[in-house]
């Protein structure tokens, strides 16, 4: 194959001024032998004494880097243009000094710098770490914008979702306007302009099985600050396989945890809880509510917790989990053992690559076509004036927000106790918020008799955009 | 050991230098073949993907297309410029690993934004060292005549 090599400028005085050479050959290596062979002082600067090609060369081959192809084997055919380049990179940052600081950098990090516990040396550990926020919700926005503000230099986001007008009321990164807008990228900005000295890194995709170690394995501390138990299960047995701490807090109504789970020092999440609850026995945000400024509390305690560990100062809550109310603001402190039987992180694991977590946690299935009924086709029952019970296991307080028609409203923890109202004869069609907590109650009514039972596909969320758009929407 | 460096082909490297502050700039020494003789600069993009504030990085395409621009001109490319921002003007250790035996290393200290000490190396083969060169600024003939206007 008759090839033509490209050579740079700077190493015209080893091949008679020629800066280019049409040689035959079958392979790059090939090519570059016979290339050292016309122009044999041309070896030491290419290859090493060991005969491998040096580290500094970079061979493209019809502007690819043979690296990204079959390297030296990459066959040739007539016509190509092999280049030979130099890689030049470099900069004042060396990997094993002290990071340095811009004199503006000192300015913004002066009240860290002058506190013996941080100073130069921990400022410079911040500015060295990476973290992985895995969520920029409740707990991840207010963590990500202290560890920015911090000058935790490098952060990485996982979301996938967009912003939704019920998220405004803890998610305080978030404004009005970026309703609809991705979170990850919006977080990304907003944190820039908090500190742009930092690097914000997004990862708009659902963490699963077959990504997380690649994600997760990027950074040096993992916050987890998601709201599902699959996310959670998965974020711990990464964060274990991979030896990295995992900063835990979780929130509900107006109790949080926190703790750090790293399996290396202490325990892991699933020595907490070696199996996760009972699909629907734990409602998430949307189904059971939060105290908007809970998550910013707790979200808060995550990035300190994970500070400390950057700086490797103080007693970080490792093998601790800390307990917190805002409704009788009080805090308590639980002792956490590392399980020696745990899956994960024990002496003998049985869990050891990541599996499917939404089989693990038994994510819900839907009842099936059978059991469920759309909101247009309830409209269209109603509309026609079929005889059926509309029943709504919503609490009192959400259906004076909005309910539909004249339904029966009777809560879904009062159910077992109130179901000989219900006549099994009769069609029933249950509803709730999303759908949830109604289809628990079919199951259950199904159960004790009542075969006409039938939930509402997608609660009276769905019933509002589908159907009703003037009802009230929460 | 001594580089030549033209007098405004210096002047616009600390320009570069200044007008990428806080970040590094970096660039080429354009000069007459087999020489160190520096009769112009070529601005390159600070490719690293990162925080640019202490690296940079050129991409091998975009160096190769500045190599063949010289070439065709009859010039060559005898070396790199590039800044510190708020660190002094000699390699790191980083730098030095990431060398190349071929090239001068001409760096600009940039502290608190204004150009300042700029010094020039040459790695060794081993990439285990460097020797520093004199810079030596000169003017050309037609400036010369320039300021005689």
């Amino acid at each position: 194959m008759t090839v033509k090599v490209i050579i740079p400028t700077a190493l015209r005085q080893h091949t008679n001024d020629e800066d280019e050479l049409e040689l035959n050959a079958r392979t790059v290596s090939d090519a570059l032998k016979e290339l050292i062979t016309a122009f044999p002082n041309l070896r030491k600067q290419i290859y090493s004494e060991t005969g491998k090609l040096r580290s500094f060369i970079n061979v493209y081959l019809n502007e690819e880097d043979i690296r990204y192809k079959d390297g030296e084997k990459t066959a040739l055919k007539d016509g190509d243009i092999l280049m030979i380049v130099p890689a030049v990179a470099g900069g004042s940052h060396d990997d094993d000094r002290r990071v340095s600081f811009s004199s503006s950098e000192f300015a913004r990090y002066s009240r860290h710098l002058i506190m013996p516990e941080v100073g130069l040396e921990g400022q410079g550990k911040l500015k060295s770490s990476s973290v992985l926020i895995v969520g920029a919700g409740g707990l991840g926005t207010p963590s990500a914008t202290y560890l920015a503000a911090a000058g935790v230099g490098r952060i990485g986001i996982v979301d996938f979702d967009v912003i939704e007008k019920s998220n405004l009321h803890r998610q305080v990164l978030y404004s009005e306007k970026d309703v609809g807008k991705s979170k990850a990228d919006t977080a990304k900005a907003r944190l820039l302009e908090v500190n742009p000295y930092i690097t914000v890194e997004v990862h708009k995709e659902r963490l699963d099985s077959t990504n997380a170690l690649d994600i997760l394995g990027g950074y040096d501390v993992i916050l987890d600050g998601t709201d599902n138990f699959p996310t959670r299960y998965l974020v711990n047995d990464a964060c274990v396989l991979l030896g990295k701490p995992n900063v835990y807090a979780s929130i509900f109504r107006f109790e949080g945890q926190a703790s750090v789970f790293y399996a290396r020092e202490g325990p892991c999440y699933r020595c907490l809880y070696p199996e996760p609850p009972p699909p629907g026995l734990v409602p998430s945000c949307a189904e059971g509510g939060v105290l908007g400024v809970l998550p910013g509390i707790m979200g808060s305690i995550q990035a300190a917790e994970t500070i400390d560990l950057i700086l490797g100062k103080g007693k970080p809550l490792i093998g601790r989990l800390l307990l917190f109310d805002a409704l009788d603001m009080r805090f308590k402190e639980l002792k956490l053992r590392k399980n020696p039987d745990c899956q994960v992180c024990g002496p003998n694991p049985t869990v050891t690559k990541l599996i499917d977590y939404e089989a693990f946690c038994g994510v819900e299935e839907g009842l099936g076509a059978a059991l469920e009924v759309s909101p247009r086709a309830l409209k269209a029952e109603l509309d026609e004036g079929r005889d059926l019970v509309v029943l709504d296991v919503r609490e009192p307080f959400e259906y004076e927000i909005a309910h539909i028609g004249n339904a029966k409203l009777i809560p879904l923890g009062q159910l077992p106790a109130h179901v000989n109202e219900l006549d099994t004869a009769r069609p029933i069609v249950v509803y709730c918020h999303t759908g949830q907590r109604s289809a628990q109650a079919v199951r259950f009514l199904n159960s004790m008799g009542f075969k006409k039972a039938k939930n509402l596909k997608g609660g009276i969320k769905a019933w509002g955009t589908e159907v009703d758009p003037t009802i009230q929407m929460y | 050991m001594v580089i030549r460096i033209e007098r405004r082909t210096l002047e616009g490297i600390h320009a570069h230098a200044e007008s990428t502050y806080p970040e590094e700039c970096c660039g080429l020494l354009i000069a007459t073949p087999k020489s160190k003789n520096v009769v112009d600069s070529v601005k390159m993009r600070n490719a690293f993907q990162g925080p640019k504030s202490d690296r940079y990085h050129i991409d091998p395409l975009e160096l190769f297309k500045a190599d063949r621009e010289a070439a065709r001109k009859g010039l060559a490319i005898a070396g790199v410029y590039h800044s510190h921002p708020d660190y002094p003007a000699t390699l790191s250790k980083f730098d030095i690993d990431h060398s190349f035996p071929w090239y001068s290393y001409v760096v600009v200290s940039v502290p608190k934004g204004a150009a300042g000490d700029t010094r020039s190396w040459i790695p060794n083969q081993e990439r285990d060292g460097v020797t520093e060169e004199e810079i030596e600024v000169y003017q050309s003939a037609q400036q010369r005549g320039g300021t005689r206007q």
